[in-house]
């Protein structure tokens, strides 16, 4: 079973219509990976070879289908990032 | 011997012209030797005295018109000039970290790459033009920097200072740039995208990453953007990344500044003390970092070009402040050691900052291992510098260079997912981007 925090599996579950941005890291080859996540109904973002994982958009239930599969590691949220300067006063 | 009017300057002289009545000018009287101390305190009408020089035999003094011309017969004057405004050679964050040093022993970043992933960066700056040899833009929107960070982070890196006579110079002006734009006009983006640019500068090659960017405290060191980042280090690519801008408080740090392997940079003022706002450790689980701090509070550099970021200084600078600004700093010390030592790991490079940092005296969980110094690095590193200091030559003005983009992987695609609603996907980037 791949390692998914609990909490996500909830929220899928409850919401499978929610749109959801995830990053599984997964076994295997990455194209091949792309591709059947692709026919499971999600959107492929990216691919990143540094750590075979795949960046993706898909409602909650294709995300819960995603879990299922032996070949998924991991699935993270994808979250957001800012720049950190500052504004400098005086 | 000269004639008594030939000892005012023609400077002086032109702005007496200038004056009336009693408006005074700052001026600085040149005596024979040794006779400056008693000369220069002597009451004369139309003059304040405000220091006498004891190394050489010279006074300053505001006097009026009058007053100079009474002076200039007196037979102990050699020289009477007019004082005037001077400028510093180099903004203060390469001098404070001792970079004129490594500049003086030839040591710009030359042959060295470094990859900014950020908001772009303006490659029509006088500072950058031509430097920047690869584009790469992951959110969409071009590779034009619309909001004036990315731009700035270069300039604090790679800057030669072109546009202001050397003043905003940056630590490593000799750099080749790699320029990915992983965030929005707003500053914003996702990890994903991130991790994108990073999986991208790691294919070319890249010999350092700049990261300036975060989410929120506390992170665990285990997340995907900390994942790849800790891969790049593997792969041989220094990491270098912002601590995060949400201190004072413990446990403020955030990803990707929590990964372990990467160099985590907070910030301090000119002063060296420890930022404010510069991000606090542990880690989410429990490890010291920031791993050394760095000048991040008020820094000067490249503003790029329409942008109204942070106090605007010129047409082509600004000021800024936060963990941003000292993570390029840092990236720009690795490079200047680089290109020294081209064999040096990413481990052996983060050590060696670490152990040669300046302690400050603060808790570890705020300073690191302390303030990177450059001559310290560099003793630590075996390589000997130059006793003075010295400024890199400007480089002519380069025409701007535009290399060809990446294409970007393929963006979202229509789901096939009965029972929900489509069409969400087209506009999920937007959604999610602020």
């Amino acid at each position: 079973m791949a390692h998914i925090p609990d909490d996500l599996l909830s929220a899928w579950q409850q919401h499978p219509c929610e749109p959801v941005r995830l990053i599984a890291r997964v076994a295997g080859d990455l194209a091949q990976r792309q591709a059947e996540i692709t026919a499971l109904g999600a959107a492929v973002t990216h691919a990143f070879r540094l750590t075979n994982a795949l960046s993706l958009a898909c409602p909650g239930s294709v995300a819960l289908r995603l879990a299922q599969q032996p070949w998924v590691l991991s699935i993270s949220l994808d979250t957001p990032v800012q720049a950190l300067g500052r504004q400098t006063h005086g | 011997m000269d004639s008594p009017r030939r000892k005012i300057t023609g400077q002086l002289l032109r702005s007496m012209s200038a004056v009336r009545g009693e408006q005074e000018l700052p001026i600085i009287v040149q005596y024979v030797p040794h006779r400056q101390v008693l000369r220069h305190a002597e009451f004369r009408a139309g003059w304040r005295e405000s220091y006498s020089y004891r190394l050489a035999p010279f006074g300053h003094a505001h006097a009026t018109r009058e007053a100079i011309i009474t002076l200039e017969q007196d037979a102990d004057v050699v020289r009477i000039y007019q004082d005037s405004p001077v400028h510093a050679l180099l903004d203060a964050a390469p001098t404070q970290v001792g970079a004129p040093f490594a500049w003086a022993a030839g040591l710009t970043g030359a042959g060295v790459s470094l990859a900014i992933l950020d908001t772009g960066i303006d490659p029509r700056h006088p500072d950058l033009a031509g430097r920047i040899v690869a584009l790469y833009d992951v959110t969409g929107e071009g590779e034009t920097d619309t909001n004036g960070h990315g731009t700035h982070c270069a300039g604090i890196a790679a800057g030669t200072g072109r546009a202001s006579g050397g003043l905003y110079r940056g630590i490593a002006p000799g750099l080749s740039l790699l320029s990915t734009r992983v965030l929005d006009a707003y500053g914003n983006g996702m990890m994903s995208d991130v991790m994108a640019g990073i999986d991208w500068a790691v294919a070319r090659g890249v010999q350092i990453i700049s990261l300036s960017l975060g989410g929120p405290g506390p992170a665990v060191g285990e997340d995907p953007l900390i994942e790849i980042c800790n891969a790049a280090v593997e792969a041989g690519v220094m990491v270098c990344v912002a601590a995060g801008n949400t201190g004072p408080g413990q446990m403020t740090i955030g990803s990707p500044g929590a990964a372990e392997r990467v160099l985590t940079v907070g910030a301090v003022d000119r002063q060296d003390a420890i930022a404010s706002f510069s991000s606090r450790g542990p880690t989410g689980d429990g490890r010291i970092k920031p791993d050394i701090v760095l000048p991040g509070a008020d820094i000067v550099s490249a503003r790029a070009t329409g942008t109204t970021l942070g106090r605007v200084v010129d047409a082509h600078y600004t000021t800024l402040s936060g963990t941003s600004m000292a993570c390029p700093l840092a990236a720009g010390l690795c490079a200047l050691a680089l290109e020294a030592q081209p064999g040096l790991s990413p481990d052996e490079l983060k050590r060696a900052l670490m152990d040669s940092a300046i302690d400050l005296g603060q808790p570890a969980n705020a300073q690191g291992a302390g303030r990177g110094d450059a001559r310290n690095l560099f003793a630590a590193l075996g390589v000997a510098l130059p006793a003075e200091p010295a400024m890199p030559p400007l480089p002519p003005l380069a025409e701007p260079v535009t290399p060809t983009p990446t294409v970007p992987t393929p963006g979202p695609e229509t789901p096939q997912a009965p029972g929900c609603l489509v069409g969400w996907l087209s506009s999920l980037r937007r959604t999610h981007k602020r």
